[in-house]
């Protein structure tokens, strides 16, 4: 069953799946369909797959006997749920004097005034907003002495309006809206649980998301439908410094790449193939596997693909298709707004960005709380087995203890998506609470948060024509492959592919 | 762009709550210019918001069914400017005496429309087009004696046109202007050296933003992203910078340009995961921080201290000389401030 949400105010829409009993959400929680912004099309079907708990049985004071992954599914079978709840915002007011610069010239402090615009303090002007919760005050029963006895959830998924405050980039200049899908969690402790004796602790929560986005195709040249493909999207790590930017625009002599190069240290646009990728690794964006410094991405752009021969979407920029940043590279610094906290340094402790194994990067845009999460991304088409829409798909089949084997051990090969496909999105949080050694020397630190939010940074979308003549143009439309280029990825074959 | 005038017009917007209380006239309009009349299938609203005027034939638009038989590029292009310049007048006063005196004295349309864009829609199943999207750009007149229009960076009106060569929708991000406008001295461009490429640009802010006129900025391309600098004395530029506080705090501190330098500020923050339930805090004025520019001058910032979190925080600017006023959102991601401690690998976690 479904009910339809259509906030006027936001111009929001979607349709939400619900139960067959009441307004409760499905089996999965909340899974919101056909979701546009002023009839922008956004996305097909967003919705969470589940989560995981990694966790530890340990004789004290240390010692792990045994390791345990178990995955749940949002639903009744384990938890209390609520009925879906719509948040409408309420409407912002503004004087409405006779003449508007008198009254900012000698009545200032009620343009300052906050209630002047937003009356009610407890309400909410700023954003449309889903919600569902999960409670379970037992959660952890069947294990024993653990040391959580409940577990709740809520599902948050606030759509925010159209606007260009926040800045959503750098240069501040890009209006859209944006959508935040937050998963909020809170471990209840056992106040009875005893730790001189084996004990079972939670290692680590892992939040599996399904992004089957979907950016309108524009179609300037009227032609045969059957050749046109829907979606790309494209994967980038962003630049550190701004020196790169100096270099860049000697070496390349199109204005546009070289800022395009300045900007991004890694890029792969279009995507060339199915893809899964790092995007942060305990809340650092590189990390070493064995000899091998491993590269994370840092954001995903997305848009509808255009026709053959047409220029590609714009890097930087970007004015209609859908941007996930989990994190932003020092180099925006340079922009007017880049030094913003929207952008960095990030959620990391300083004391941990400063010392040389964070590098002086700049840290992820997480909730502060739980910081320590490693993010791993997926896109790929939109396989049939893989579709929770289709009849006989069940939820528990969507998440693999290794996220990465749901597609890799699918399929030997990834498939070539150049030319775009229907495409989804798969994007994973786990959020650490063991302690994590960073520093050969020895230096801890502790990381065991009871209670956090995921997927904070949200999601951006602009749709406005892309700009055809400067000062406007800044970043190129061109297809952009480095350090790889497209017939090296192409040649590959590659599944995993690092920043 | 070499611009004879040095004299830019400030333009005061319309309440939206005086477009709203009106939104029935409007739809009296849409309703006999486009020939309809069921107010449940063709849905005109004005956003109480933004003042932002939509019209949506809701049984057109992602229509089900057969694949709508859409007209040609100019046949498209020919419906969407035909609507737009039978709304314009029809939303104007001198030539609608049944318009509302009220709605008489804005400008509801944009005098100015530049087409942007002309593009058919597919269907999300690839199967066939929708319709057709006609994109244009609102412009205002800015700076005298030589009138030429600019952009109104952040504004768009939207057009779309079904079957038959029908407009199924209308959107403006548009927020009508009135005619309360002050002139003012434009400033120069920042690097009147070598000036990177750039444009004068009205800023329109967005849905659900106070803003109470209309300022011209500089959009310039820095060859690394866009960006806007300030262009006349009402048109502040904010920008607040996060730091280390004391502590487990965060310090930010707003920095404001392009206005006479004695600024008032007043805070507010909201949390991203609470927002919905609990609202906005209010935070005050800040701590008031004269920040020396060279011998002569001097600008004021604000200073304000948060805990951890994730936040957006908001402040509002007034310039005390002028009556500029800007408002500013930041989005804060503040950091748990942590001590490392040098500690054996055995040591358990806290619970």
């Amino acid at each position: 069953m479904t009910t339809t949400f259509n906030d006027a105010t936001t111009g929001w829409s979607f349709v939400a799946l619900t139960s067959g009993a009441g307004n409760k959400p499905p089996v999965g929680g909340l899974a919101l369909q056909n979701v546009q912004h002023h009839l922008h099309n956004f996305a097909k079907d967003i919705r969470l797959v589940g989560f995981w708990l990694d966790l530890e049985t340990v004789k004290p004071p240390n010692t792990v006997l045994k390791t345990e992954k178990k995955f749940f599914v949002l639903s009744d079978e384990d938890f209390q749920v609520s009925d879906l709840q719509e948040l409408a915002p309420k409407q912002p007011t503004q004087p409405a004097p006779k003449s508007i610069f008198k009254m900012l010239k000698d009545s200032a402090d009620e343009a300052l005034n906050f209630k002047s615009y937003f009356a009610d303090t407890t309400g909410n002007y700023f954003g449309y907003g889903v919600r569902a919760d999960y409670m379970a005050p037992s959660f952890f029963s069947p294990w024993s002495n653990c040391e959580f006895e409940g577990l709740n959830i809520n599902q948050i998924f606030l759509f925010a309006r159209f606007s260009n405050t926040p800045a959503h980039e750098p240069g501040g200049v890009l209006t859209a809206a944006r959508f935040h899908p937050m998963v909020k969690f809170e471990f209840i402790p056992n106040k009875k649980v005893d730790l001189t004796r084996e004990f079972v602790r939670v290692k680590s929560i892992r939040f599996d998301y399904r992004l089957h986005l979907y950016i309108d195709k524009l179609h300037d040249k009227p032609a045969s439908f059957g050749e046109l493909q829907p979606n790309n999207a494209a994967l980038f790590r962003d630049s550190e410094s701004a020196k790169i930017g100096a270099a860049a625009r000697v070496v390349f002599q199109d204005f546009h790449e070289a800022a395009s190069r300045a900007v991004f240290e890694a890029a792969e646009k279009p995507l060339v193939l199915e893809v899964v990728a790092p995007g942060l690794d305990k809340g650092f964006p590189s990390y070493t596997e064995g000899k091998n410094d491993v590269k994370c991405w840092d954001n995903i752009h997305w848009w509808g693909t255009r026709d053959p021969g047409e220029p590609q979407l714009s890097t930087p920029g970007g004015f209609h298709a859908a941007h996930l940043h989990w994190r932003w590279g020092a180099g925006v610094s340079i922009a007017p707004h880049g030094h913003e906290s929207q952008f960095g340094p990030g959620s990391v402790p300083p004391v941990i960005r400063k010392h040389p194994a964070y590098g002086g990067k700049w840290g992820p845009l997480l909730d502060p709380k739980i910081w320590v999460q490693t993010i791993r991304i997926a896109i790929v088409k939109n396989h049939p087995e893989l579709d929770p829409t289709r009849s006989g798909v069940q939820l528990k089949d969507l998440s693999k203890p290794d996220f990465y084997d749901l597609f890799t051990k699918r399929s030997r090969d990834p498939n070539d998506i150049e030319k775009g496909a229907d495409l989804v999105a798969w994007y994973s949080a786990e959020v650490h609470r063991d302690v994590v050694w960073w520093d050969p020397k020895g230096g801890t630190f502790e990381t065991a948060p009871i209670v956090g939010t995921v997927f904070i940074h949200g999601i951006f979308f602009p749709h406005e024509a892309e700009p055809a003549s400067p000062p406007l143009t800044a970043g190129t439309q061109k297809p952009l492959h480095w350090p790889a280029d497209a017939a090296t990825i192409r040649k590959e074959k590659r599944w995993f592919r690092s920043g | 762009m070499a611009l004879v005038s040095t004299r830019v017009r400030i333009h005061s917007l319309a309440s939206p709550s005086a477009i709203k209380e009106e939104e029935s006239a409007v739809e009296r309009v849409f309703f006999e210019i486009l020939g309809v009349a069921d107010p449940i299938r063709y849905r005109v609203l004005v956003s109480e918001s933004s003042g932002w005027i939509e019209y949506v034939d809701t049984e057109q638009v992602w229509r089900k069914g057969l694949p709508p038989r859409l007209s040609d590029t100019s046949g498209a292009k020919k419906a969407a400017e035909d609507f737009l310049r039978s709304l314009t007048k029809a939303l104007s006063a001198p030539a609608n005496a049944k318009l509302p005196e009220s709605l008489g004295q804005m400008v509801l349309m944009p005098p100015n429309l530049k087409p942007t864009e002309l593009s058919q829609v597919l269907r999300p199943d690839g199967s066939a087009a929708d319709h057709w999207l006609y994109r244009a750009r609102p412009q205002l007149s800015a700076t005298r004696p030589n009138r030429r229009p600019i952009d109104v960076f952040g504004s768009q009106v939207e057009v779309r046109v079904g079957a038959g060569g029908k407009v199924i929708s209308y959107h403006a991000r548009w927020r009508p202007v009135v005619h309360e406008h002050v002139y003012v001295d434009l400033a120069p461009f920042p690097r009147a050296d070598d000036p990177p490429p750039n444009a004068l640009v009205y800023l329109l802010e967005g849905d659900g933003i106070p803003q109470y006129y209309l300022a011209p900025y500089y959009l310039v391309n820095t060859g690394h992203e866009l960006s806007f600098a300030s262009a006349s004395s009402y048109s502040l530029d904010v920008v607040i910078i996060a730091e280390d506080g004391k502590e487990e705090e965060t310090r930010l501190t707003a920095y404001v340009g392009g206005g006479s330098g004695n600024y008032t500020f007043n805070w507010a923050v909201y949390s991203l995961q609470t927002v919905l339930g609990e609202g906005y805090r209010e935070l005050g004025e800040g701590t008031r921080e004269p920040l020396q520019i060279n011998d002569n001058s001097k600008v004021m910032t604000s200073r304000m201290d948060i805990g951890p979190g994730a936040y957006v925080v908001m402040v509002n600017v007034i310039d005390r000389e002028t009556g500029a006023f800007r408002h500013y959102r930041q989005e804060v991601f503040a950091p748990v401030k942590v001590e490392v401690e040098l500690r054996a690998p055995s040591a358990s976690p806290m619970v």
